[in-house]
């Protein structure tokens, strides 16, 4: 059986050790900090940070020079005191304390924000990895120095222990801890996580209202192209603002044609007048287009909820080309259940679902089996016309058209919904 | 065309007014300050809470308007330190408690906040006992008036978001007007010349000749006007507001604001003291007493617009110093915290302002305590954190991986060095005192 104690120990156990010269015996200073090596799967240890004395200036001890130790630790004795540099930590190296203890990290399993209290590491002969972040009571009461008295507490009275509650490396991502820039005049994870990108993009931006100003900046520029889009397609304008003011300007294409057309119009309409112009003229010609046509809506009509992404086909157009150009559109388009038929004016004529389609012959005309009936909006109306139509009608999106009958977009449900939410007055569960 | 055709209607008429694109001019520029005020000018005020008010009032009775240069340096003061914890919430976005955890530990962090708990539950229970006062003036029993106000400060917060209870205490804080019309009513005749005298050329001589009342009072003074909780809650609150750095500028406006709304009430508590317990020689230990003093002198109004601003002052520090329990625990702790969050989503939180509330207000209803002695007590612990809190205060604002370069200069510092001396001395000879 393995002795959990002689393989497991905290970084509070290490921080403040005294060290010393294994020789002599004399005293260099106390352990301040420890630097890991950033490596799948765990980071390991590569040196320590000693200061000596109150006033000193810290120097950096390579794990080799310690000479090897059996747990618990008393102090460190280090070889050859020659070794001792005062370098920074380099590109892949973290230092530990300055980055997670006490700090706030993210924890990608859980998608939330959560607060360091200890560091459990792991140990192997010499060698030592950064597996857990102590995120539960135990490691408060550990730091405190209480945790021996309040089990002994606990145990008389309810014979129980706080539970430990740890976080495994492989799902935290550290945050910024400097509102500083670094060299390249930037502020960005140092360490980006893999699993970062793979988070819902809703738990995205609730961790980014959670987030203080400079760590949600930082985070949000770690994050793909695809994610980027995602996630501010869920943020009100006034979030959405700061966000995409600091972003890297090649990137800010890529993320408009990943976005809905409108939410991306939307966004565009909140900048100021020199950036929106800058970003439209990076734009590829059609998104710039669609860009300007959306935003030439007045707030608050139903043009200006409205996406342009959606599937048309003429009368004529049997099932199976139909099908093939959902097929296609699939991919990007959102709206793919409804295929509007409009006539060459591009006046819209009929409906029809992908449910009919699924079920009629592949040789049949779209203009034989669409329903011609169709509810339809006008593009100035007032959005909460468009809103009452889907509560009426619980369709999933609804065609808006301008005065001449003319196919503009089509207002999708979660847009109209989205638009309710403020009116209803409550908050979502998280 | 098809379709029953929702465009047929007169979408003009359905059209609600588009909203019109705002071109930045003066109009706006003040909206824009507008809207950044909150925070500090809510901290500043309610600081002025049963105790601060207590206080004035024995000034002006006793000394007049000897002291009125008082309030210079006091506001300096008080502006100095909110101006930091402001800055600090601005730029770093985090609340002072978080960064007390994040810079020097659980340890520090820990240690600080619970004594800033237990000062809490004595403050928040001293200003109940404003509140009892304010309620026995109006001759109405306390036994019934203070579950009703406990309930209803703690109904506030649990009901509401930031920005309501912001609106809320903004126009609380102007009930502090009542000082002022109470202070006019008193005066009816001011001596303006008197008044303008004693603090262009203030008379210095109690001071230089360490008069031991007179500087009693005025270490009370600065210790009453800048208390631990303060910009605890300060920073939490321009944090929640979610103030930006682009608000900076903005910002220090509703920093002068304070300033001007805090002087003249201060200025009118002591000129309305002064110009009638102290001419006619009538010295008092409380605040209360000092309305009722008032009531024969001043006529009738002043003593219940005294009441009235002693009642909004103490109901708002009783919310307000629960909040700034809460938020500090929590943020240590690392658990969630706000006013914008709902109660299952930040339990802790509101366990920690609920049960500051409910130990406050029973306190108060214990039979025969003394709330003098309480609100003693309460100064004196406050007294005892707060140099620590100013020490660490000072060591973050010149942090510099953490103030994006927005670090003191010398000069700065050198006022802030000098002044956290002389506030920690002030600090510790109250405590020593009260606890004689």
């Amino acid at each position: 059986m393995i002795d959990i104690d002689k393989h497991f120990l905290y970084i509070s156990d290490l921080i403040g050790k005294s060290v010393v010269n294994a020789g002599s015996g004399k005293g260099i200073g106390r352990v301040s900090d420890i630097i890991v090596t950033n490596k799948a799967p765990y980071p390991e240890i590569s040196s320590v940070l000693v200061k000596p004395g109150l006033f000193g200036k810290p120097v950096l001890a390579p794990w080799d020079s310690i000479e090897p130790f059996e747990l618990p630790l008393r102090r460190l004795k280090i070889r050859d005191a020659a070794q001792l540099s005062d370098r920074g930590p380099a590109e892949n190296e973290i230092a530990v304390c300055d980055t997670f203890m006490d700090k706030q990290i993210l924890d990608l399993d859980g998608a939330k924000v959560i607060r360091v209290n200890d560091l459990h590491l792991l140990k192997e002969n010499h060698k030592i990895w950064l597996v857990h972040m102590d995120v539960g009571m135990r490691g408060f009461l550990r730091r405190l120095g209480w945790l021996k008295i309040i089990d002994t507490v606990t145990n008389w009275l309810v014979s129980m222990r706080i539970q430990p509650r740890f976080l495994s490396w492989k799902h935290v991502q550290a945050l910024p801890t400097t509102t500083q820039p670094d060299q390249s005049g930037q502020l960005k994870l140092k360490v980006v996580h893999q699993k970062l990108n793979t988070l819902h993009p809703a738990d995205l931006s609730e961790i980014l209202k959670d987030l203080s100003y400079y760590e949600r900046i930082a985070l949000f520029r770690s994050l793909d192209i695809v994610s980027a889009a995602e996630t501010l397609e869920q943020l009100t304008p006034d979030s959405q603002k700061p966000l995409i003011e600091c972003i890297d300007k090649a990137k800010i294409p890529g993320i408009i044609a990943k976005m809905s057309p409108d939410k991306a119009a939307d966004m565009l309409a909140i900048l100021s007048q020199r950036r929106r112009t800058e970003i439209l003229k990076a734009l590829p010609d059609d998104l710039r287009e669609e860009m300007t046509r959306l935003s030439s809506h007045p707030e608050q009509t139903a043009g200006a909820i409205m996406t342009t992404d959606f599937i048309t086909q003429p009368p004529t157009a049997t099932v199976q080309q139909a099908l093939d150009i959902i097929k296609q559109a699939a991919g990007t388009t959102e709206a793919i259940y409804y295929i509007y038929i409009v006539n060459p004016e591009n006046v819209l004529q009929g409906v029809v679902t992908l449910r009919r389609i699924m079920q009629a012959a592949p040789e049949t005309a779209l203009s034989e089996i669409m329903n011609s009936k169709v509810k339809k909006i006008s593009e100035n109306a007032h959005k909460d016309n468009a809103i009452k139509l889907f509560i009426k009608y619980k369709f999933g999106s609804a065609p808006v058209v301008d005065s001449h009958g003319k196919l503009k977009g089509v207002i999708l449900f979660k847009d109209a919904m989205t638009e309710l939410l403020p009116q209803m007055e409550i908050r979502l569960p998280r | 065309m098809n379709g029953n055709g929702l465009n047929n209607h007169k979408d003009t008429a359905l059209l609600e007014p588009v909203r019109p694109s705002i071109k930045l001019g003066w109009w706006a520029s003040i909206i824009m300050v507008l809207s950044v005020f909150g925070p500090g000018i809510i901290t500043g005020n309610f600081g002025n809470d049963a105790g601060g008010i207590t206080t004035y009032s024995i000034c002006g009775a006793k000394y007049g308007y000897q002291m009125l240069w008082t309030i210079v340096p006091v506001l300096f003061v008080l502006l100095l330190y909110q101006n930091m914890s402001g800055t600090m919430g601005i730029i770093t976005g985090k609340g002072l408690a978080e960064l007390i955890r994040e810079q020097f530990g659980v340890k520090t962090a820990f240690y600080v906040v619970i004594a800033k708990f237990i000062a809490g539950i004595a403050n928040t229970t001293a200003e109940f006992a404003g509140v009892a006062a304010a309620v026995e003036l109006f001759g109405s029993n306390k036994y019934a008036a203070i579950p009703i106000a406990a309930f209803l400060v703690w109904m506030l917060t649990i009901k509401t978001n930031y920005k309501k209870i912001e609106r809320i205490f903004l126009i609380g804080c102007s009930f502090f007007a009542a000082y002022v019309v109470s202070g006019i009513i008193a005066l009816k005749k001011p001596d303006w010349i008197e008044i303008g005298g004693s603090l262009a050329r203030p008379d210095l001589g109690p001071l230089l000749n360490f008069d031991r009342d007179y500087w009693l009072i005025l270490i009370a003074l600065i210790g009453t006007t800048l208390a631990p909780w303060m910009p605890f809650y300060h920073q939490s609150a321009v944090v929640e507001k979610g103030m930006k750095k682009s608000d900076f500028k903005y910002y220090q406006w509703e920093t002068l604001g304070t300033g001007l709304s805090v002087g003249i009430v201060i200025f009118f508590i002591i000129v309305t003291c002064g110009a009638t317990l102290h001419k006619n020689g009538i010295q008092i230990q409380t605040a209360d007493e000092a309305a009722r003093a008032l009531g024969p002198m001043a006529g009738v109004y002043a003593k219940e617009l005294f009441a009235i601003g002693l009642l909004v002052a103490s109901l708002g520090a009783a919310i307000i110093l629960p909040l700034s329990t809460a938020f500090s625990v929590s943020e240590t702790f690392g658990w969630e915290s706000g006013v914008n969050k709902k109660f299952a989503e930040a339990p802790q939180f509101y366990t920690l302002y609920t049960i500051s509330i409910v130990i406050g207000a029973s306190i108060v209803l214990l039979p025969g305590i003394s709330l003098i002695k309480v609100m003693l007590f309460s100064q004196a612990i406050n007294g005892l954190i707060l140099p620590i809190v100013l020490v660490l205060m000072a060591l973050l604002r010149n942090n510099k991986k953490l103030m994006a370069g927005e670090c003191p200069g010398l000069l700065y510092n050198i006022i802030l060095v000098t002044a956290t001396i002389l506030i920690s001395a002030a600090a510790v000879i109250t405590v020593v005192v009260s606890l004689k």
